[in-house]
């Protein structure tokens, strides 16, 4: 490729884009179609002006413009509200204001979201951030709901996370389904949470429940044995399984080779599972002890999947290859 | 009669790896025998046309030709020449390229194998490229045992203003990606780490065998030969990424629209102080387009796929740096201060020119952070830059363009080096 | 107020209601502080969030109640490494428990928790145990909290100047002889290998920290054993390398495998060999709790709340110092070490090799750190307490080495209160000394010992108040 082509081409292209570009009060101004104002709005650099923030709040305040477009006025704040923070406390406001609409609102909570990678003074308001999520943990609109619990999970907010495990244990009302409060456990598994995930992976009915219940397992020594049996039982759940040997090789990676060689060896067993642990004997295991198994090598030499390209066919490979197995 | 070639100081096979920027190089008579006067060679592709393609030069700042005539003094002194890759013909495996010297007879006087290295997009890897990055990342992390998880522990809440939220941004991630595919490279020395294009639709990258599809619950599956279902960090096992938009068939998204594009992005500006500003769009709204590990900074390094996302912002800043020339520290087009924390409208410690950055430096001084994983940067065989303490300034010229020294030995697939 | 026999079983509420009803009396001082140990059996099997709201709770009081001295190291471990806001800002308000004058000197661990918390930040709230919903009637975080004790201490944090005060390594004098039990605990190290503790930790003199691979505090675990390959480093360029041996015990041992073990000492520079091992227990935990005395409790087998722990160890195994709560400094580990390395090469008599090793190693640390600050001696006498004149009669030795360092403290007073022409403060050093002998050397009375403790204190806290500058002029150390 010829660069100094290469190098006109993107010049040009760069030209037209600048040359297309609104100017930002232009996109403010409701001549402006709505369609356009609200693909440039989204995308537009900011306000640089004290008039345009102005103008652009005016657009957010206006309950007679659509949401889009007072949606993608929102956004066009973003690198003006990184370094003020009245700005930031605005937008914590309106996340935590029920009057207002709701899309409005989400859009201030995916702002915040966004402003968390790139505003210093955002991260130093993390308490107040913190707060207005707590605030919406209740909220009746379930996206702003689940993303203020999924942030607080992930901040390991000691009051979400009691307020999952009630949900969970119908002791305070259901935030969001019971795999998705699991799931959100696990950012900061704490060991009073083990006897109840036992008792889900026991019992549930559900295939995704179990699966997020065994993740959140997986660091839990005294749960081996549960998770030696999961790991072992053919009617189960083939996910299920495979999270178990995962949870396994972490937790007793002996057991685990223990157990993984009779799955691997026994033709009986669902291919998937079989493929999953040669894939972690073929990357994970002892070499010396692989290279020295060999019944387990003499077996693969003919082992073959359902089809060529499928999983255990590429594991078997991946397995012969690293260990040299001809 | 024979020929020796020396590659990026070493005559060793693990230093054969060459990107868009030229790499010194060294060609000799090692067996004259035969010769009675200095022989002229011809130093050229071993296949042209087939796996990566070099060009070949006398000096750094001449540019590569697909063939270059030395002379070899009888006495096997060495001949230094450069070569680097031809722009658009990367290699796809390790050792697919070569290094043929040939006499005006023709006759071959040694040939020797190297590899094209450079960051290509996810999207486009072949399967075996697939295979080797996936293996080799699932091997760094180990099960949560690795030195993976040094880099989780990089980016963190407490840590987020060494990297976040000033104009170190885009250096500090330079050097948080160099040393994580350094260390990739150390595992598997033919991988380097690919970029996800976010503002195009992926659909090779968002699967089974790659990193993963997305259940109803944001939990992702893989495929049961593909390592990366045993990824774990933080003692959890697995990763939660729920796209909020369709992974295959659109680019990345919030509810704010899709992420800017990689032309309104190059347009942000002319001066590095406007095009930082894509820290916001189209990087923070490429990680809030995820529900997930991605969507919080303090989560996003425990999925695989922040390092690919990263790697395509650091993608956009070479593209920007190629297409305004900023690769000259001495002005402040190229970086806003160049100076150094304590002088006056310097920025807050680590994000000016001439500071260190955390966690390479060690530093765990206030206003640091207290703790500093990871030790100093990873060395490479191919490249003596950075050093191990890396400055925002040696992060900027990346391609050795003003000092052939700085070269820091990696390129994009889309992002030529240009005299 | 007398404590109540609060159990493991004991709801977290009830105990949080007793905190709430105590009054500002010695007695509930006494009382609550008795319930700070990591081991108390209160926290035994309570989840960490449960452990830190009783321990928050009770840290907080100190502000109402009045703020023993015993409590100074719990307050200045959560400034120092704390990154929970509700133990920070716990911490920084029972600060505001005690004289203005006596707390200048937490300004720099208060700047340290500034540091800590400022991207860790969150709402916490003192009025509401657990609350059920938010937002609560009354809030504050714990940056709030810093800000206001700095406002008590009419510190202003953007003019004043950041100094440490003083070493914040805390030697404690307890020796335990390996024998019994503890000998033949069995370990395992990174590699798989498996011995007794008396063959790794008797020989040589050794270094030994406690830690547990998924602390979610990089100040504490992960600290301490970058801290530790710091101590290789140091040791190694000494010419001590496998003279000292160097080990790191997992409090966790069911999940910390030897992979693991490898994987955490790796990452964080530990290079290891023969005499550089890092173990778990596979049988004996509990004899290694209580040989060592860890400040950790569990929840099952995970841990709910650790302080930091090092210990030394001469070259018959016996404790002959420990570094525990605060971060410990390097070199007065090494100075320590050195010290028995000197003794080993010797071979002295056993029983004289402990004294020696005491009086050489621990106390000329104490010394060096007597002068230095009011409030680390405070914290070092109170952590020594009844708990050490307790191991006096089967170690008669002890009493010299605790009357020279009660002398040396009376020194420091009495040269003190010449310059400052103070006389109260020598007068109650005296009479805290007295009292100490009395009470655990000539009558078994460990009231009155204790409270010859507290009277010493006392009497360097009042003789260390500056009369005109709040802080002492000493180099901003790292």
């Amino acid at each position: 490729m010829d660069v100094k082509d290469y190098r006109k081409r993107i010049e040009q292209r760069l030209a037209q884009e600048s040359s297309s570009a609104k100017s930002y009060s232009d996109l403010l101004d409701e001549s402006t179609s709505p369609a356009e104002r609200v693909k440039g709005l989204s995308e537009a650099v900011g306000p640089r002006a004290e008039a345009d923030l102005a103008g652009a709040f005016a657009v957010v305040r206006n309950t007679s413009e659509h949401d889009d477009v007072r949606v993608a006025a929102l956004a066009s704040i973003a690198t003006a509200a990184r370094e003020r923070e009245d700005l930031l406390d605005f937008l914590l406001r309106l996340l935590q204001d029920r009057d207002q609409a709701v899309v409005l609102r989400r859009a201030a909570l995916t702002l915040l979201l966004q402003l968390r990678f790139n505003s210093a003074v955002l991260n130093r308001k993390r308490a107040d951030f913190i707060s207005a999520l707590r605030t919406i943990v209740d909220d009746p609109d379930y996206q702003l709901r689940s993303d203020a619990l999924e942030t607080l999970a992930q901040e390991k907010d000691e009051y979400v996370q009691r307020r999952l495990m009630d949900s969970l244990t119908n002791e305070g009302p259901r935030l969001v389904e019971p795999e998705k409060a699991i799931q959100l456990l696990g950012y900061d598994i704490h060991a009073e949470q083990y006897p109840f995930l036992r008792e889900v992976v026991r019992q549930s009915p559900s295939a995704a429940v179990k699966r997020e219940a065994v993740r959140l397992l997986s660091a839990d020594p005294t749960s081996k044995d549960l998770l030696v049996d999961m790991f072992r039982d053919r009617a189960e759940n083939d996910e299920v399984r495979r999270a178990s040997a995962t949870a396994l090789l972490s937790l007793a990676p002996e057991e685990f080779e223990t157990y993984a060689r009779e799955v691997v060896l026994d033709e009986q067993e669902s291919d998937s599972v079989r493929a999953a642990c040669l894939s972690a004997f073929g990357h994970f295991a002892n070499p010396t002890e692989r290279a020295n198994d060999g019944p387990l090598n003499e077996y693969l030499l003919d082992l073959h999947g359902e089809s060529a390209s499928g999983p255990l066919e590429k594991a078997v490979r991946d397995y012969k290859m690293k260990y040299r197995v001809e | 009669m024979r020929t020796d070639i020396t590659l990026n100081g070493s005559t060793s096979a693990t230093s054969r790896y060459v990107g868009w920027a030229p790499s010194p190089g060294e060609v000799r008579l090692s067996d004259p025998a035969g010769a009675v006067s200095p022989v002229t060679v011809t130093l050229r592709n071993q296949q042209p046309n087939v796996g990566g393609q070099l060009v070949f030069s006398s000096a750094p700042t001449q540019p590569g030709t697909d063939t270059l005539d030395l002379v070899l003094p009888i006495d096997g002194s060495p001949v230094p020449f450069f070569t680097a890759g031809r722009f658009g013909a990367p290699s796809e495996r390790d050792a697919d390229a070569g290094i043929e010297v040939a006499e005006a007879s023709g006759a071959v006087l040694s040939m020797t194998q190297l590899m094209v290295r450079v960051r290509k997009d996810a999207n486009t890897l072949t399967d075996g490229e697939r295979d080797r990055f996936v293996a080799a990342f699932a091997t760094l992390n180990n099960r949560g045992l690795g030195r993976f998880s040094e880099f989780r522990d990089m980016h963190r809440n407490e840590m987020l203003a060494e990297a976040h939220g000033y104009d170190g941004f885009l250096p500090w991630h330079r050097a948080y990606l160099l040393d994580l595919e350094r260390e990739l490279q150390g595992i598997d020395a033919s991988v380097t780490l690919p970029y996800w294009r976010f503002d195009q639709p992926a659909p090779y990258l968002f699967t089974v065998e790659f990193f993963g599809e997305t259940d109803p619950f944001g939990t992702v599956r893989f495929a049961a030969n593909n390592p990366l279902q045993f990824w774990k960090t933080d003692q959890g096992d697995g990763i939660n990424r729920e796209p909020r938009f369709n992974a295959a068939t659109e680019p990345a998204r919030d509810q704010f629209g899709p992420v800017r594009t990689e032309l309104a992005t190059l347009a942000l500006g002319d001066v590095y102080g406007d095009f930082v500003k894509m820290e916001g769009n189209p990087h923070a709204r490429a990680h809030t387009s995820f529900g997930g590990f991605l969507r919080n900074a303090h989560t996003a390094p425990k999925d695989p796929l922040f390092f690919l996302l990263h790697a395509n912002v650091d993608r956009l800043w070479a593209m920007w740096q190629w297409v305004k020339k900023r690769f000259d520290v001495t002005v402040t087009g190229t970086y806003r201060f160049l100076g150094q924390a304590g002088q006056a409208n310097a920025e807050r410690i680590g994000h000016n020119l001439l500071d260190t950055m955390w966690p390479w430096n060690g530093d765990t001084a206030i206003p640091r952070p207290t703790t500093a994983p990871g030790g100093p940067l990873a060395p490479s065989v191919v490249s003596s830059a950075p050093s191990s303490m890396p400055t925002v300034g040696e992060m900027i010229d990346y391609q050795g363009k003003m000092n052939t020294g700085a070269r820091l030995a990696f390129d994009y697939d889309d992002v030529p080096f240009e005299l | 107020m007398t404590s109540p026999h609060f159990s493991s079983a004991t709801p977290e509420e009830a105990i949080a209601a007793w905190v709430r009803a105590g009054s500002r009396s010695e007695q509930f001082r006494a009382a609550l502080l008795a319930l700070l140990p990591e081991q108390v059996l209160l926290y035994a099997g309570r989840s960490t969030n449960e452990t830190t709201r009783i321990r928050g709770h009770i840290l907080a009081t100190f502000e109402r109640i009045g703020l023993p001295t015993g409590v100074l190291p719990y307050v200045i471990e959560e400034l120092e490494s704390g990154r929970d806001a509700y133990l920070v800002a716990a911490a920084a308000k029972a600060i505001r428990g005690g004289h203005v004058s006596d707390c200048k000197y937490l300004v720099p661990f208060l700047n340290k928790a500034i540091r800590n918390m400022q991207y860790l930040d969150s709402p916490v709230s003192f009025e509401t145990y657990k609350a059920l919903r938010w937002p609560v009637a009354q809030s504050t975080t714990a940056l709030r909290e810093i800000q206001r004790t700095l406002a008590w201490l009419n510190i202003d944090e953007e003019k004043d100047t950041v100094v440490d005060c003083c070493d914040t390594s805390s030697p404690v004098l307890r020796t335990v002889p390996v024998s019994g039990s503890i000998a033949t605990v069995e370990l395992e190290d990174q590699d798989g290998k498996r011995l007794r503790f008396s063959d790794f930790f008797v020989g040589r003199p050794s270094i030994v920290v406690f830690f547990y691979s998924r602390c979610d505090n990089p100040n504490k675990c992960s600290l301490t054993i970058a801290g530790l390959a710091r101590l290789q480093e140091a040791l190694d360029s000494g010419n001590l390398k496998d003279r000292v041996a160097l080990a790191a015990i997992t409090y966790d041992p069911l999940y910390d495998g030897p992979a693991r073990l490898r994987s955490f000492g790796e990452h964080r520079g530990v290079r290891f060999g023969e005499s550089v091992r890092f173990f778990r227990s596979t049988s004996g935990l509990d004899t290694l709790r209580a040989h060592f005395d860890l400040g950790a409790n569990f929840i099952g087998s995970i841990v709910n709340r650790h302080r930091i722990e090092l210990f030394i160890l001469d070259a018959r195994g016996a404790i002959v110092g420990s570094f525990n709560r605060l971060h410990w400094d390097r070199d007065t580990v090494l100075q320590q070490v050195e010290v028995l390395v000197q003794q080993n090469s010797v071979r002295e008599p056993a029983i004289r090799g402990v004294a020696v090793s005491v009086l050489s190693g621990v106390v000329p640390g104490l010394i060096a750190l007597l002068p230095k600050c009011p409030l680390c001696l405070g914290a070092y006498m109170a952590a020594l307490g009844v708990g050490g004149l307790q191991l006096m009669p089967s170690w008669p030795w002890l009493l010299p080495a605790l009357t020279l360092i009660m002398f040396v403290q009376l020194f420091f007073v009495f040269q003190r209160s010449k310059r400052s022409g103070r006389r109260l403060p020598l007068a109650v050093s005296i009479c805290g000394s007295a009292a100490v002998l009395a009470g655990s050397v000539f009558l078994t009375l460990p009231v009155v010992a204790s409270s010859g403790v507290a009277l010493i204190v006392f009497g360097s806290l009042v003789n260390s108040i500056p009369r005109n500058n709040p802080l002492p002029p000493q180099a901003p150390a790292r």
